[in-house]
Protein backbone atom coordinates (compact mmCIF):
# COMPACT_ATOMS: atom_id res chain seq x y z
CA UNK A 1 0.00 0.00 0.00
CA UNK A 2 2.98 2.06 1.05
CA UNK A 3 4.38 1.42 -2.14
CA UNK A 4 1.53 2.32 -4.13
CA UNK A 5 1.27 6.26 -2.32
CA UNK A 6 5.08 6.30 -3.21
CA UNK A 7 4.32 5.45 -6.84
CA UNK A 8 1.56 7.71 -7.23
CA UNK A 9 3.64 10.54 -5.00
CA UNK A 10 6.41 10.11 -8.30
CA UNK A 11 4.22 10.17 -10.79
CA UNK A 12 2.58 13.13 -9.16
CA UNK A 13 5.55 14.62 -8.59
CA UNK A 14 6.70 13.98 -12.41
CA UNK A 15 3.80 15.03 -13.86
CA UNK A 16 3.83 18.65 -11.60
CA UNK A 17 7.56 19.22 -13.47
CA UNK A 18 6.25 18.79 -16.60
CA UNK A 19 2.80 21.08 -16.18
CA UNK A 20 5.75 23.59 -14.94
CA UNK A 21 7.66 23.28 -18.31
CA UNK A 22 4.51 22.75 -20.12
CA UNK A 23 4.07 26.40 -21.15
CA UNK A 24 7.67 27.08 -22.42
CA UNK A 25 7.18 23.55 -24.78
CA UNK A 26 4.06 24.10 -26.03
CA UNK A 27 4.95 27.70 -27.03
CA UNK A 28 7.73 26.47 -28.60
CA UNK A 29 5.60 23.56 -30.52
CA UNK A 30 2.91 25.83 -31.50
CA UNK A 31 6.15 28.47 -33.22
CA UNK A 32 7.21 25.44 -35.03
CA UNK A 33 3.77 24.45 -36.24
CA UNK A 34 3.26 27.65 -37.00
CA UNK A 35 6.61 27.82 -39.07
CA UNK A 36 5.83 24.40 -40.78
CA UNK A 37 2.31 25.96 -42.05
CA UNK A 38 3.71 28.59 -43.19
CA UNK A 39 6.63 26.43 -45.35
CA UNK A 40 4.01 23.67 -46.16
CA UNK A 41 1.66 26.29 -47.90
CA UNK A 42 4.35 28.03 -49.05
CA UNK A 43 5.58 25.13 -51.00
CA UNK A 44 1.89 25.36 -52.41
CA UNK A 45 2.35 28.19 -54.46
CA UNK A 46 3.75 26.77 -57.86
CA UNK A 47 0.30 24.30 -57.89
CA UNK A 48 -2.63 24.91 -59.75
CA UNK A 49 -4.82 26.99 -57.71
CA UNK A 50 -7.80 24.52 -56.57
CA UNK A 51 -5.02 22.62 -54.88
CA UNK A 52 -3.76 25.66 -53.34
CA UNK A 53 -7.47 26.35 -52.42
CA UNK A 54 -8.23 23.03 -50.71
CA UNK A 55 -5.16 22.83 -49.16
CA UNK A 56 -5.33 26.54 -47.70
CA UNK A 57 -8.93 25.83 -46.64
CA UNK A 58 -8.00 22.33 -44.52
CA UNK A 59 -5.75 24.20 -42.92
CA UNK A 60 -7.65 27.46 -42.06
CA UNK A 61 -10.94 25.44 -41.28
CA UNK A 62 -9.33 22.73 -39.24
CA UNK A 63 -6.73 24.85 -37.11
CA UNK A 64 -7.61 28.58 -38.10
CA UNK A 65 -4.99 29.76 -34.66
CA UNK A 66 -1.94 27.51 -36.15
CA UNK A 67 -0.54 31.04 -38.15
CA UNK A 68 -1.28 34.76 -37.37
CA UNK A 69 -4.68 36.61 -38.57
CA UNK A 70 -1.86 38.23 -40.73
CA UNK A 71 -0.72 35.29 -42.50
CA UNK A 72 -4.04 33.80 -42.46
CA UNK A 73 -5.32 37.20 -44.32
CA UNK A 74 -2.18 36.96 -46.78
CA UNK A 75 -3.37 33.24 -47.84
CA UNK A 76 -6.75 34.58 -48.65
CA UNK A 77 -5.79 37.61 -50.38
CA UNK A 78 -3.21 35.38 -53.14
CA UNK A 79 -6.06 32.95 -53.47
CA UNK A 80 -8.66 36.17 -54.35
CA UNK A 81 -6.37 36.90 -56.63
CA UNK A 82 -5.53 33.37 -58.17
CA UNK A 83 -8.91 32.10 -58.60
CA UNK A 84 -9.18 33.21 -61.94
CA UNK A 85 -6.65 30.30 -62.97
CA UNK A 86 -9.35 27.57 -61.85
CA UNK A 87 -10.35 25.06 -64.70
CA UNK A 88 -13.70 25.59 -64.47
CA UNK A 89 -14.76 29.48 -64.44
CA UNK A 90 -18.01 28.44 -62.10
CA UNK A 91 -20.02 25.54 -60.67
CA UNK A 92 -21.97 23.81 -62.87
CA UNK A 93 -25.86 22.90 -62.84
CA UNK A 94 -26.82 20.47 -65.78
CA UNK A 95 -29.77 21.52 -67.92
CA UNK A 96 -29.61 18.63 -70.37
CA UNK A 97 -32.29 15.52 -70.04
CA UNK A 98 -32.16 13.43 -67.41
CA UNK A 99 -30.81 9.25 -68.40
CA UNK A 100 -32.07 6.53 -65.94
CA UNK A 101 -28.99 4.59 -64.75
CA UNK A 102 -26.28 6.93 -65.83
CA UNK A 103 -25.01 10.83 -65.30
CA UNK A 104 -23.92 13.79 -67.42
CA UNK A 105 -20.43 14.35 -66.18
CA UNK A 106 -21.57 17.80 -65.31
CA UNK A 107 -24.43 16.35 -63.68
CA UNK A 108 -22.43 14.15 -60.95
CA UNK A 109 -19.72 17.30 -60.09
CA UNK A 110 -22.27 19.87 -59.78
CA UNK A 111 -24.18 17.38 -57.51
CA UNK A 112 -20.90 16.08 -55.45
CA UNK A 113 -20.75 19.96 -55.05
CA UNK A 114 -17.13 20.80 -56.85
CA UNK A 115 -15.98 23.83 -54.69
CA UNK A 116 -12.53 24.83 -57.07
CA UNK A 117 -14.16 26.76 -59.59
CA UNK A 118 -13.17 30.53 -60.02
CA UNK A 119 -16.15 31.63 -58.69
CA UNK A 120 -16.31 29.29 -55.44
CA UNK A 121 -12.75 29.49 -54.42
CA UNK A 122 -13.14 34.13 -54.94
CA UNK A 123 -16.28 33.88 -52.92
CA UNK A 124 -15.10 31.50 -50.24
CA UNK A 125 -11.90 33.01 -49.55
CA UNK A 126 -13.81 36.03 -49.18
CA UNK A 127 -16.04 34.19 -46.93
CA UNK A 128 -13.18 33.10 -44.69
CA UNK A 129 -12.10 37.22 -44.80
CA UNK A 130 -14.94 38.69 -43.26
CA UNK A 131 -14.21 38.02 -39.53
CA UNK A 132 -10.71 38.81 -40.24
CA UNK A 133 -11.03 42.13 -41.83
CA UNK A 134 -14.72 42.91 -43.28
CA UNK A 135 -13.41 46.35 -45.10
CA UNK A 136 -10.99 44.15 -47.49
CA UNK A 137 -13.81 41.39 -47.47
CA UNK A 138 -15.85 43.88 -48.89
CA UNK A 139 -13.44 45.50 -51.29
CA UNK A 140 -12.55 42.31 -52.80
CA UNK A 141 -16.13 41.29 -53.47
CA UNK A 142 -17.08 44.89 -54.86
CA UNK A 143 -14.26 43.89 -57.50
CA UNK A 144 -15.39 40.57 -58.28
CA UNK A 145 -16.67 39.52 -61.68
CA UNK A 146 -18.76 37.20 -62.77
CA UNK A 147 -17.91 34.98 -65.73
CA UNK A 148 -20.07 36.21 -68.71
CA UNK A 149 -21.22 33.25 -70.16
CA UNK A 150 -24.09 32.18 -73.01
CA UNK A 151 -25.49 28.58 -73.07
CA UNK A 152 -27.24 26.98 -75.93
CA UNK A 153 -28.66 23.62 -76.76
CA UNK A 154 -25.23 22.34 -77.49
CA UNK A 155 -24.02 22.83 -74.49
CA UNK A 156 -25.45 20.13 -71.58
CA UNK A 157 -24.91 22.52 -68.43
CA UNK A 158 -25.11 26.49 -67.36
CA UNK A 159 -22.74 28.49 -64.40
CA UNK A 160 -24.53 28.49 -61.09
CA UNK A 161 -23.18 31.36 -58.73
CA UNK A 162 -25.27 30.29 -55.66
CA UNK A 163 -21.66 30.68 -53.74
CA UNK A 164 -21.23 34.55 -54.78
CA UNK A 165 -24.40 35.31 -53.62
CA UNK A 166 -24.33 33.51 -50.24
CA UNK A 167 -21.20 35.71 -50.13
CA UNK A 168 -23.31 38.79 -51.04
CA UNK A 169 -26.10 37.42 -48.52
CA UNK A 170 -23.28 36.96 -45.53
CA UNK A 171 -21.95 40.93 -46.14
CA UNK A 172 -25.38 42.03 -46.47
CA UNK A 173 -26.28 40.74 -43.04
CA UNK A 174 -23.52 42.51 -41.11
CA UNK A 175 -24.29 45.43 -39.15
CA UNK A 176 -23.23 48.83 -40.69
CA UNK A 177 -19.67 49.41 -41.25
CA UNK A 178 -17.47 52.61 -41.30
CA UNK A 179 -16.37 51.53 -44.49
CA UNK A 180 -17.91 53.22 -48.09
CA UNK A 181 -19.79 50.49 -49.11
CA UNK A 182 -22.62 50.19 -46.15
CA UNK A 183 -23.75 46.38 -46.44
CA UNK A 184 -27.03 46.71 -47.74
CA UNK A 185 -26.00 48.85 -50.26
CA UNK A 186 -24.53 45.98 -51.70
CA UNK A 187 -27.45 44.45 -52.05
CA UNK A 188 -29.28 47.14 -53.64
CA UNK A 189 -26.03 47.31 -55.74
CA UNK A 190 -26.40 43.84 -56.70
CA UNK A 191 -29.78 44.02 -58.49
CA UNK A 192 -28.83 46.53 -60.68
CA UNK A 193 -25.96 43.90 -62.34
CA UNK A 194 -27.49 40.86 -62.77
CA UNK A 195 -26.82 39.92 -66.00
CA UNK A 196 -27.88 35.93 -66.74
CA UNK A 197 -30.63 33.82 -65.66
CA UNK A 198 -28.24 32.13 -63.01
CA UNK A 199 -27.16 35.57 -61.50
CA UNK A 200 -31.26 36.50 -61.39
CA UNK A 201 -32.10 32.98 -60.00
CA UNK A 202 -29.35 33.43 -57.37
CA UNK A 203 -30.01 36.79 -56.21
CA UNK A 204 -34.12 35.77 -55.87
CA UNK A 205 -32.62 33.21 -53.71
CA UNK A 206 -30.87 34.84 -51.03
CA UNK A 207 -33.01 38.28 -51.47
CA UNK A 208 -36.31 35.84 -49.82
CA UNK A 209 -34.35 36.00 -46.53
CA UNK A 210 -32.60 39.65 -45.98
CA UNK A 211 -34.41 42.74 -44.10
CA UNK A 212 -34.81 45.41 -46.25
CA UNK A 213 -36.90 48.65 -45.33
CA UNK A 214 -39.88 49.16 -48.05
CA UNK A 215 -38.26 52.16 -49.88
CA UNK A 216 -35.21 49.44 -50.37
CA UNK A 217 -37.39 47.01 -51.23
CA UNK A 218 -39.28 49.20 -54.29
CA UNK A 219 -35.92 49.81 -55.01
CA UNK A 220 -34.68 46.26 -55.43
CA UNK A 221 -37.39 44.76 -57.37
CA UNK A 222 -37.17 47.53 -59.71
CA UNK A 223 -33.82 47.00 -60.35
CA UNK A 224 -34.28 43.11 -60.92
CA UNK A 225 -37.55 44.03 -63.24
CA UNK A 226 -35.05 46.02 -65.16
CA UNK A 227 -32.43 43.35 -65.54
CA UNK A 228 -34.89 40.65 -66.11
CA UNK A 229 -36.19 42.82 -68.88
CA UNK A 230 -32.53 42.94 -70.89
CA UNK A 231 -32.16 39.22 -70.63
CA UNK A 232 -32.85 36.63 -73.10
CA UNK A 233 -32.46 32.99 -71.01
CA UNK A 234 -31.81 30.03 -73.42
CA UNK A 235 -33.72 26.84 -73.06
CA UNK A 236 -30.87 25.08 -71.11
CA UNK A 237 -30.30 27.82 -68.55
CA UNK A 238 -34.35 27.28 -68.01
CA UNK A 239 -33.87 24.00 -68.03
CA UNK A 240 -31.20 23.83 -65.25
CA UNK A 241 -32.69 26.59 -62.96
CA UNK A 242 -35.86 24.70 -63.17
CA UNK A 243 -34.98 21.45 -62.23
CA UNK A 244 -33.34 23.35 -59.41
CA UNK A 245 -36.93 24.72 -58.26
CA UNK A 246 -35.16 27.73 -57.28
CA UNK A 247 -36.23 29.90 -59.54
CA UNK A 248 -40.19 30.04 -59.29
CA UNK A 249 -39.71 29.05 -55.49
CA UNK A 250 -37.22 31.99 -55.08
CA UNK A 251 -39.61 34.34 -56.90
CA UNK A 252 -43.08 33.04 -55.03
CA UNK A 253 -40.99 34.18 -51.79
CA UNK A 254 -40.11 37.22 -52.85
CA UNK A 255 -43.57 38.16 -54.12
CA UNK A 256 -44.99 37.46 -50.80
CA UNK A 257 -42.71 40.25 -48.95
CA UNK A 258 -43.56 42.33 -51.26
CA UNK A 259 -47.55 41.77 -50.46
CA UNK A 260 -46.02 42.12 -46.64
CA UNK A 261 -44.48 45.48 -47.80
CA UNK A 262 -48.36 46.77 -49.81
CA UNK A 263 -46.36 46.81 -52.59
CA UNK A 264 -47.36 45.82 -56.40
CA UNK A 265 -46.12 42.44 -57.58
CA UNK A 266 -47.42 42.82 -60.98
CA UNK A 267 -44.60 44.60 -62.39
CA UNK A 268 -42.21 42.15 -61.69
CA UNK A 269 -44.59 39.25 -62.49
CA UNK A 270 -44.85 41.14 -66.11
CA UNK A 271 -41.23 41.53 -66.21
CA UNK A 272 -40.97 37.63 -65.63
CA UNK A 273 -43.50 36.74 -67.93
CA UNK A 274 -41.26 38.83 -70.85
CA UNK A 275 -38.25 37.17 -69.54
CA UNK A 276 -39.94 33.35 -70.14
CA UNK A 277 -41.75 33.99 -73.33
CA UNK A 278 -38.83 35.84 -74.56
CA UNK A 279 -36.54 33.18 -74.20
CA UNK A 280 -38.40 29.83 -74.34
CA UNK A 281 -40.01 31.07 -77.49
CA UNK A 282 -36.93 31.69 -79.65
CA UNK A 283 -35.32 28.37 -79.30
CA UNK A 284 -36.13 24.40 -78.24
CA UNK A 285 -33.30 21.68 -78.02
CA UNK A 286 -33.95 18.75 -79.49
CA UNK A 287 -34.10 16.40 -76.58
CA UNK A 288 -36.83 18.43 -75.01
CA UNK A 289 -34.87 18.93 -71.61
CA UNK A 290 -37.45 21.34 -70.75
CA UNK A 291 -40.93 20.73 -69.64
CA UNK A 292 -42.76 23.96 -71.36
CA UNK A 293 -46.24 23.01 -69.71
CA UNK A 294 -44.48 22.56 -66.09
CA UNK A 295 -43.41 26.43 -66.03
CA UNK A 296 -46.93 27.53 -67.60
CA UNK A 297 -48.41 25.76 -64.63
CA UNK A 298 -45.71 27.47 -62.12
CA UNK A 299 -46.13 30.78 -63.58
CA UNK A 300 -50.00 30.54 -63.72
CA UNK A 301 -49.61 29.45 -59.43
CA UNK A 302 -47.39 32.37 -59.20
CA UNK A 303 -50.21 34.81 -60.89
CA UNK A 304 -53.11 33.18 -58.55
CA UNK A 305 -50.72 33.58 -55.09
CA UNK A 306 -50.12 36.80 -56.25
CA UNK A 307 -53.76 37.67 -57.29
CA UNK A 308 -53.01 39.62 -60.19
CA UNK A 309 -54.29 37.51 -62.42
CA UNK A 310 -56.40 39.79 -64.39
CA UNK A 311 -53.81 42.58 -64.78
CA UNK A 312 -50.58 39.76 -66.03
CA UNK A 313 -51.93 37.24 -68.85
CA UNK A 314 -51.31 33.92 -68.26
CA UNK A 315 -48.43 31.65 -70.49
CA UNK A 316 -50.03 29.68 -72.98
CA UNK A 317 -47.67 26.61 -74.91
CA UNK A 318 -48.07 29.04 -78.36
CA UNK A 319 -46.23 31.73 -76.17
CA UNK A 320 -43.08 29.05 -75.46
CA UNK A 321 -42.62 27.32 -79.10
CA UNK A 322 -39.34 28.23 -80.08
CA UNK A 323 -37.66 26.82 -83.21
CA UNK A 324 -35.78 23.59 -83.00
CA UNK A 325 -31.89 23.59 -82.08
CA UNK A 326 -30.34 20.42 -82.17
CA UNK A 327 -28.83 19.12 -78.63
CA UNK A 328 -25.72 18.13 -78.17
CA UNK A 329 -25.37 14.83 -76.52
CA UNK A 330 -24.21 15.08 -72.65
CA UNK A 331 -20.59 13.48 -71.26
CA UNK A 332 -21.82 10.33 -69.97
CA UNK A 333 -20.52 8.71 -66.76
CA UNK A 334 -20.14 5.08 -68.30
CA UNK A 335 -22.30 2.59 -66.08
CA UNK A 336 -21.90 -1.17 -66.84
CA UNK A 337 -25.51 -3.11 -66.48
CA UNK A 338 -23.07 -5.68 -65.85
CA UNK A 339 -22.03 -4.44 -62.63
CA UNK A 340 -25.02 -3.94 -61.21
CA UNK A 341 -26.01 -7.76 -59.83
CA UNK A 342 -22.82 -8.01 -58.02
CA UNK A 343 -22.90 -4.59 -56.26
CA UNK A 344 -26.46 -4.78 -55.32
CA UNK A 345 -25.42 -8.18 -53.61
CA UNK A 346 -22.08 -6.22 -51.82
CA UNK A 347 -24.49 -3.26 -50.93
CA UNK A 348 -26.55 -5.75 -48.93
CA UNK A 349 -23.38 -7.61 -47.03
CA UNK A 350 -22.21 -4.23 -46.46
CA UNK A 351 -25.73 -2.99 -45.14
CA UNK A 352 -25.62 -5.95 -42.57
CA UNK A 353 -21.83 -5.56 -41.88
CA UNK A 354 -22.41 -1.65 -40.96
CA UNK A 355 -25.48 -2.77 -38.90
CA UNK A 356 -23.13 -4.59 -36.33
CA UNK A 357 -19.82 -2.83 -36.88
CA UNK A 358 -21.83 0.82 -35.81
CA UNK A 359 -24.81 -0.55 -33.83
CA UNK A 360 -24.38 -3.83 -32.68
CA UNK A 361 -20.48 -3.29 -32.68
CA UNK A 362 -19.76 -6.83 -33.30
CA UNK A 363 -16.24 -7.40 -34.77
CA UNK A 364 -17.44 -10.27 -37.11
CA UNK A 365 -18.35 -9.37 -39.86
CA UNK A 366 -19.36 -11.12 -42.97
CA UNK A 367 -17.44 -12.38 -45.70
CA UNK A 368 -18.66 -11.64 -49.28
CA UNK A 369 -18.52 -14.38 -52.51
CA UNK A 370 -14.76 -13.34 -53.95
CA UNK A 371 -16.19 -14.16 -57.52
CA UNK A 372 -18.60 -11.33 -57.03
CA UNK A 373 -15.16 -9.21 -56.34
CA UNK A 374 -13.34 -10.43 -58.81
CA UNK A 375 -15.99 -9.54 -61.60
CA UNK A 376 -16.02 -6.05 -60.41
CA UNK A 377 -12.49 -5.52 -61.02
CA UNK A 378 -12.52 -7.07 -64.06
CA UNK A 379 -15.51 -5.46 -65.96
CA UNK A 380 -14.28 -2.10 -64.09
CA UNK A 381 -10.58 -2.22 -65.58
CA UNK A 382 -12.22 -3.44 -69.18
CA UNK A 383 -14.58 -0.14 -69.23
CA UNK A 384 -11.80 2.13 -68.17
CA UNK A 385 -9.60 0.77 -71.33
CA UNK A 386 -12.56 1.79 -73.24
CA UNK A 387 -11.84 5.07 -74.93
CA UNK A 388 -15.50 5.68 -76.11
CA UNK A 389 -16.26 8.34 -73.19
CA UNK A 390 -14.16 11.39 -72.08
CA UNK A 391 -11.39 10.78 -69.62
CA UNK A 392 -12.70 12.44 -66.86
CA UNK A 393 -16.20 10.04 -67.17
CA UNK A 394 -13.78 7.14 -67.30
CA UNK A 395 -11.70 8.15 -64.63
CA UNK A 396 -14.96 8.91 -62.31
CA UNK A 397 -16.64 5.97 -63.17
CA UNK A 398 -13.68 3.49 -62.35
CA UNK A 399 -12.83 5.01 -59.37
CA UNK A 400 -16.00 5.62 -58.19
CA UNK A 401 -16.32 1.29 -58.86
CA UNK A 402 -13.09 0.94 -56.99
CA UNK A 403 -13.90 3.39 -54.30
CA UNK A 404 -16.98 1.96 -53.27
CA UNK A 405 -15.27 -1.81 -53.43
CA UNK A 406 -13.02 -0.03 -50.61
CA UNK A 407 -15.43 0.86 -48.22
CA UNK A 408 -17.76 -2.39 -48.45
CA UNK A 409 -14.96 -5.07 -48.83
CA UNK A 410 -14.06 -6.10 -45.10
CA UNK A 411 -10.90 -7.04 -44.16
CA UNK A 412 -9.48 -10.03 -45.36
CA UNK A 413 -11.52 -9.94 -48.63
CA UNK A 414 -9.83 -7.64 -50.34
CA UNK A 415 -7.68 -8.30 -53.16
CA UNK A 416 -3.54 -7.95 -52.90
CA UNK A 417 -1.37 -5.68 -53.45
CA UNK A 418 -1.08 -5.82 -57.58
CA UNK A 419 -4.25 -5.38 -58.17
CA UNK A 420 -3.95 -2.18 -56.05
CA UNK A 421 -1.67 -0.69 -58.40
CA UNK A 422 -4.25 -1.30 -61.68
CA UNK B 1 -3.41 4.63 -55.31
CA UNK B 2 -1.53 4.66 -58.60
CA UNK B 3 -4.51 4.99 -60.64
CA UNK B 4 -5.59 8.05 -58.97
CA UNK B 5 -1.54 9.64 -58.19
CA UNK B 6 -0.66 8.98 -61.67
CA UNK B 7 -3.54 10.02 -63.48
CA UNK B 8 -3.11 13.24 -65.90
CA UNK B 9 -6.36 14.49 -65.04
CA UNK B 10 -4.52 15.62 -61.96
CA UNK B 11 -2.91 18.51 -64.37
CA UNK B 12 -5.59 18.55 -66.88
CA UNK B 13 -8.79 18.96 -64.86
CA UNK B 14 -7.53 19.64 -61.16
CA UNK B 15 -11.44 19.96 -59.95
CA UNK B 16 -12.59 16.24 -61.10
CA UNK B 17 -9.23 14.73 -60.04
CA UNK B 18 -9.39 16.37 -56.23
CA UNK B 19 -13.12 15.34 -56.25
CA UNK B 20 -11.65 11.77 -56.49
CA UNK B 21 -8.57 11.87 -54.49
CA UNK B 22 -10.50 14.14 -51.80
CA UNK B 23 -13.43 11.11 -51.18
CA UNK B 24 -10.40 8.51 -50.96
CA UNK B 25 -8.30 10.86 -48.39
CA UNK B 26 -11.83 10.86 -46.42
CA UNK B 27 -11.70 7.20 -46.02
CA UNK B 28 -8.04 6.94 -44.56
CA UNK B 29 -9.07 9.62 -41.89
CA UNK B 30 -10.14 9.09 -38.24
CA UNK B 31 -13.78 9.86 -37.33
CA UNK B 32 -13.86 11.74 -34.11
CA UNK B 33 -16.68 11.35 -31.58
CA UNK B 34 -19.18 13.89 -33.74
CA UNK B 35 -18.50 11.70 -36.43
CA UNK B 36 -18.68 8.45 -35.27
CA UNK B 37 -22.02 8.81 -33.65
CA UNK B 38 -23.23 10.59 -37.06
CA UNK B 39 -21.76 6.74 -38.81
CA UNK B 40 -23.90 5.05 -35.97
CA UNK B 41 -26.92 7.18 -36.39
CA UNK B 42 -26.66 6.83 -40.06
CA UNK B 43 -26.50 2.77 -40.12
CA UNK B 44 -29.00 2.13 -37.04
CA UNK B 45 -31.55 4.43 -39.43
CA UNK B 46 -30.55 1.68 -42.15
CA UNK B 47 -28.69 4.10 -44.61
CA UNK B 48 -26.44 2.63 -47.25
CA UNK B 49 -22.68 3.98 -46.09
CA UNK B 50 -20.16 3.85 -48.76
CA UNK B 51 -17.26 5.72 -48.25
CA UNK B 52 -16.52 4.77 -44.58
CA UNK B 53 -13.28 5.02 -43.00
CA UNK B 54 -11.47 2.29 -44.65
CA UNK B 55 -9.51 -0.33 -43.03
CA UNK B 56 -6.86 0.51 -45.51
CA UNK B 57 -6.32 3.87 -44.04
CA UNK B 58 -2.25 3.05 -43.22
CA UNK B 59 -1.65 1.14 -46.72
CA UNK B 60 -3.00 5.05 -48.45
CA UNK B 61 -1.40 7.25 -46.11
CA UNK B 62 1.98 5.49 -46.72
CA UNK B 63 1.37 5.57 -50.30
CA UNK B 64 0.80 9.20 -49.71
CA UNK B 65 3.67 9.71 -48.02
CA UNK B 66 5.84 8.39 -50.71
CA UNK B 67 4.20 9.66 -53.67
CA UNK B 68 6.60 11.08 -56.20
CA UNK B 69 3.34 13.83 -56.85
CA UNK B 70 4.17 17.16 -55.32
CA UNK B 71 0.36 17.51 -55.12
CA UNK B 72 -0.29 14.18 -53.51
CA UNK B 73 2.60 15.25 -51.15
CA UNK B 74 1.36 18.46 -50.10
CA UNK B 75 -2.17 16.72 -48.93
CA UNK B 76 -0.50 14.26 -47.34
CA UNK B 77 1.89 17.62 -45.43
CA UNK B 78 -1.36 18.90 -44.73
CA UNK B 79 -3.13 15.88 -43.40
CA UNK B 80 0.04 15.58 -41.07
CA UNK B 81 0.11 18.92 -39.92
CA UNK B 82 -3.75 19.75 -38.84
CA UNK B 83 -5.68 16.79 -37.16
CA UNK B 84 -8.82 16.74 -39.58
CA UNK B 85 -11.53 14.08 -38.85
CA UNK B 86 -13.80 11.58 -41.12
CA UNK B 87 -16.39 13.45 -42.39
CA UNK B 88 -19.51 11.44 -43.57
CA UNK B 89 -21.19 13.09 -46.45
Amino acid sequence: MFRLYLICLFILGTSTALAQTSPAAAKSRVSQRSLDAAAIMDATRTLPVEYQASLTFEVLDNEPNIVSSQQRIAWLLDLIQGAHAAHYPAMLSYGGPRSGTQFALEEALYLKALHVDSVSIEAESIDRLIPLDRDRAMQAFLSMQLPQSSTSCSDSSTPNYTPYFNTLQRLASLPGSSSDAMPRALLVDAAGRLSSPSAISGYLSILKDVHLESSEWSLVSGRVEQSMALLHPSDRELSALDRRGELSSSLAEVLAKLGDKRQSAVELLQAYRGFLARGLGSEQCSDFSLDRSAIISEFDALRKKAAVTEQVHALEMRDLLGSPSNAAPARKIPFDERLRAPMQKLFALSASNQQKQYVAHDPDLTQPDSQDVTTILGIAQANYEKEDSCAECRFLSKQETLSTLMTLLPQGKRQGPSSRRK
Amino acid sequence: MNFIQFNPLQETNPGAWLFIFEQMLNTARIPDAASTKQLEKAAAAGQKLILTPTEDASFIRDSLSTSPSPVVRSFWRVENLVRIPYQLN
